[in-house]
């Protein structure tokens, strides 16, 4: 059964899916070894939240989403355009006079950041399962009759992550990192959620895409 | 306090609580010990969480904008107490009506239109002096700025008066430590500006809130969102996410960012004590209606508390003020605030009896028609304030105490009216002026006073003494720090070492 058939959807009958395998070809390379400690600290240590186009936008294009597809609170209002502007550090001109950003994260970005990641994670996953052919992330996994992952630290998974921090942070993932998104799925499968795959798929996009890398610069 | 002794007046002070035998002398010295501390080590050392004692104050700012003129609500000027009455501000004196065993006025104002804006405005005032004179204080005021951006925020910092903090955020410091978030800002412009003191825990700082009714939303960082990962997935997740923040190259490289400390922080500290409060309930008024709002379809509900506050401000979704209110009422009553911030923007809003609710530029429409541009506003300040003050008393605070018992409601504003008028016009324009007047209600204030008075012949208001509330006639000097010192003084703030002055006029004896 492939990836791509399953429970993202709750309307989907997991069970009555026809089995079929996707074979993939895993990159070569394309995992960086272990982060050895040799990079120096900054002196300044000044860092910027991206804030609610940049984001936006950057989600966008690591998912290939339409921006619009992003995200969107009960399905229709904006997140980071209507809804959730100030928690992102935007400006609000019009509406509340604000011309200036408040130029610190405060104590809801976190949790904006949160959705507005697991929502685009979400869309880029709905879109793969109703267009296979043009799937970005779930590429070719195999995934068993109880919706998990047959081999959850198997080459597609590798690929799944290898293509998430290309496409989120330009730049391969390091072994360690690797590591730990493989135990994420392996995890995720152990706890015999029902969609356990497509858990495991959304999670790990919404590791990299709201990590503190993906969003200061 | 200086390097470990008491000041002369400190020493003094002492002196004559030891004499009385007062059992305030102990608290008095410790803050007088605390005072040479950095406000981050009485943070740390949980000196400012024992000094609570459990019992917040709570703070309400209604940012009244583009200049709540005094005049034309509690101080105002009957023409026959006038020898000027035909230029200044003076109303008939039928429309100036006396409150019996009160120092308030009320104004009665019938006016076919709004300026340009064919809409009828008929106020009166006199029911909300009735039922509130025992809980208000009108404190006259001259302010430093006729700039709206500036004024506002020197109507909140007493322009800079203590580090250049603002009074919410002095509240949040004193009361916030244990609120998930303390100071909630929905204000405009500068009212909704952060103070200048870097130094403070960055709790104290004012959450920004666009839509009252929307912001609920953000509250939780999964629910929903459809087809979003179990609970369980996204624990796991989160572990590995701040695994891998912290392994990362970014990580190790921008360790010691500011930003990226407190981000971390806010990640692991707030954001789980926030999810675990359900505030995307709680707080949430709206109804599930879909297609505009499908609240069930999304494992959304709606708070415990909609039918009644909603009952209270029906308008709540059409009309910021409103939902503002609103919110400002659950965000007390669930504890997740210890100052909030609201009040009427400078656009437009469609609704109310006439088809008007917020007319441009809220007081400010003063420049087109003055005496029904603030007739119409005091008149939409009052009548949310009223609401709110009914939600906050029919709340329990403890077993003794109501909400209300506990807050203070601050009306601030911008600056004041110009007085003149062309002779005994009824319809005139108004500019900015520093010399005016604020409206503060609380049972915590010394009710029923007004702080300094009113020249019945040019309609401006003089000063007092902060400390013994002796009017002033003829004082026209500033006075933003005796306003600042008296919000907070009547909230317990623990001032010690500021340098405010005494503002004991305030607080009730």
């Amino acid at each position: 059964m492939r990836l791509d058939l399953i429970g993202l959807c709750a309307a989907v009958t997991l069970c009555a899916c026809p089995p079929s395998v996707t074979t993939i070809t895993v990159m070569d390379g394309g995992i960086d070894p272990a982060f050895d400690g040799g990079v120096a600290k900054s002196a300044r240590g000044v860092l910027r939240f991206k804030g609610p186009e940049r984001l936006n936008n950057e989600f966008a294009q690591a998912l290939d989403l339409p921006a619009s597809y992003v995200c969107n609170e009960l399905g229709q209002y904006p997140c980071t355009s209507l809804v959730h502007v100030l928690p992102l550090g935007g400006v609000d001109p019009y509406g509340s006079g604000l011309y200036e950003a408040a130029g610190a994260t405060s104590v809801t970005t976190p949790m904006v950041v949160d959705r507005v990641a697991l929502s685009a994670c979400t869309a880029r996953a709905g879109l793969d399962l109703t267009d296979p052919a043009n799937a970005v992330l779930l590429k070719g996994l195999v995934v068993d009759a109880q919706s998990k992952l047959v081999d959850p630290q198997g080459p597609a998974a590798k690929q799944v992550i290898v293509s998430l921090y290309r496409r989120a942070l330009q730049r391969n993932p390091t072994q360690p990192e690797v590591d730990a998104l493989l135990k994420l799925a392996v995890d995720i499968n152990a706890k015999g959620e029902p969609r356990a795959a497509g858990d495991w798929i959304i999670s790990a996009c919404f590791v990299v895409l709201s990590s503190a890398e993906s969003v200061f610069y | 306090m200086r390097n470990g002794r008491l000041s002369r007046r400190e020493m003094l002070k002492a002196m004559s609580l030891a004499a009385a035998g007062s059992t305030a002398l102990p608290g008095f010295l410790t803050g007088c010990r605390q005072a040479g501390l950095s406000d981050q080590a009485l943070e740390q050392a949980g000196l400012r969480r024992d000094a609570l004692d459990g019992k917040p104050r709570f703070l309400i700012v209604i940012s009244a904008a583009g200049g709540a003129s005094i005049v034309d609500s509690f101080l105002a000027v009957r023409a026959s107490e006038s020898n000027n009455a035909a230029k200044v501000n003076t109303f008939p004196d039928a429309q100036v009506q006396s409150v019996a065993g009160s120092p308030f006025r009320a104004v009665k104002v019938n006016a076919s239109a709004l300026g340009s804006i064919p809409v009828p405005v008929n106020t009166d005032q006199l029911s909300f002096v009735q039922k509130h004179a025992g809980e208000m204080l009108v404190a006259t005021t001259v302010s430093t700025s006729v700039n709206h951006v500036i004024a506002q925020k020197r109507s909140l910092t007493g322009n800079n008066t203590w580090k250049g903090r603002t009074l919410q955020e002095c509240v949040a410091l004193q009361y916030g430590a244990s609120f998930p978030i303390p100071n909630v800002n929905m204000g405009i412009s500068g009212y909704a500006e952060r103070g200048v003191d870097d130094l403070l825990p960055a709790y104290c700082y004012g959450e920004l809130v666009q839509n009252p009714s929307l912001w609920p939303l953000g509250l939780d960082g999964s629910r929903g969102l459809k087809y979003a990962p179990t609970n369980a997935s996204l624990d796991l997740a989160r572990a590995t996410r701040q695994q891998l923040d912290a392994q990362s190259i970014f990580g190790r490289t921008f360790a010691d960012s500011k930003a990226l400390t407190r981000w971390n922080e806010q990640r692991t500290g707030s954001q789980a004590q926030l999810q675990t409060l359900d505030l995307i309930t709680r707080l949430n008024l709206l109804p599930n209606m879909p297609p505009q709002v499908p609240l069930t379809e999304y494992g959304l509900g709606t708070s415990p508390d909609a039918a009644q506050v909603t009952q209270v401000f029906p308008d709540f979704f059409t009309d910021p003020v409103q939902g503002q209110a609103a919110l400002a009422f659950l965000l007390l009553k669930y504890r997740v605030s210890c100052s909030v911030t609201l009040g009427p923007g400078f656009n437009v809003v469609v609704g109310g009896a006439n088809g008007l609710a917020n007319p441009p530029l809220a007081f400010d429409f003063s420049h087109n028609d003055h005496r029904a541009a603030q007739a119409f506003m005091w008149a939409r300040i009052l009548g949310s304030l009223d609401k709110l003050i009914g939600l906050l008393k029919s709340e329990p605070f403890d077993a003794t105490q109501s909400l209300w018992d506990r807050t203070l409601i601050y009306v601030a504003t911008d600056f004041g009216r110009t007085r003149t008028r062309p002779d005994n016009a009824e319809t005139f324009g108004s500019g900015h002026d520093l010399n005016n007047g604020v409206l503060m209600l609380s049972p915590m204030l010394k009710g029923n006073t007004v702080l300094g008075g009113v020249d019945p012949n040019t309609a401006l208001t003089y000063g007092f003494d902060a400390r013994t509330g002796r009017a002033q006639p003829g004082k026209m000097t500033s006075n933003e720090a005796d306003i600042f010192s008296g919000v907070l003084q009547t909230l317990a703030v623990d001032t010690s070492g500021s340098g405010l002055p005494d503002a004991s006029a305030f607080v009730k004896g």
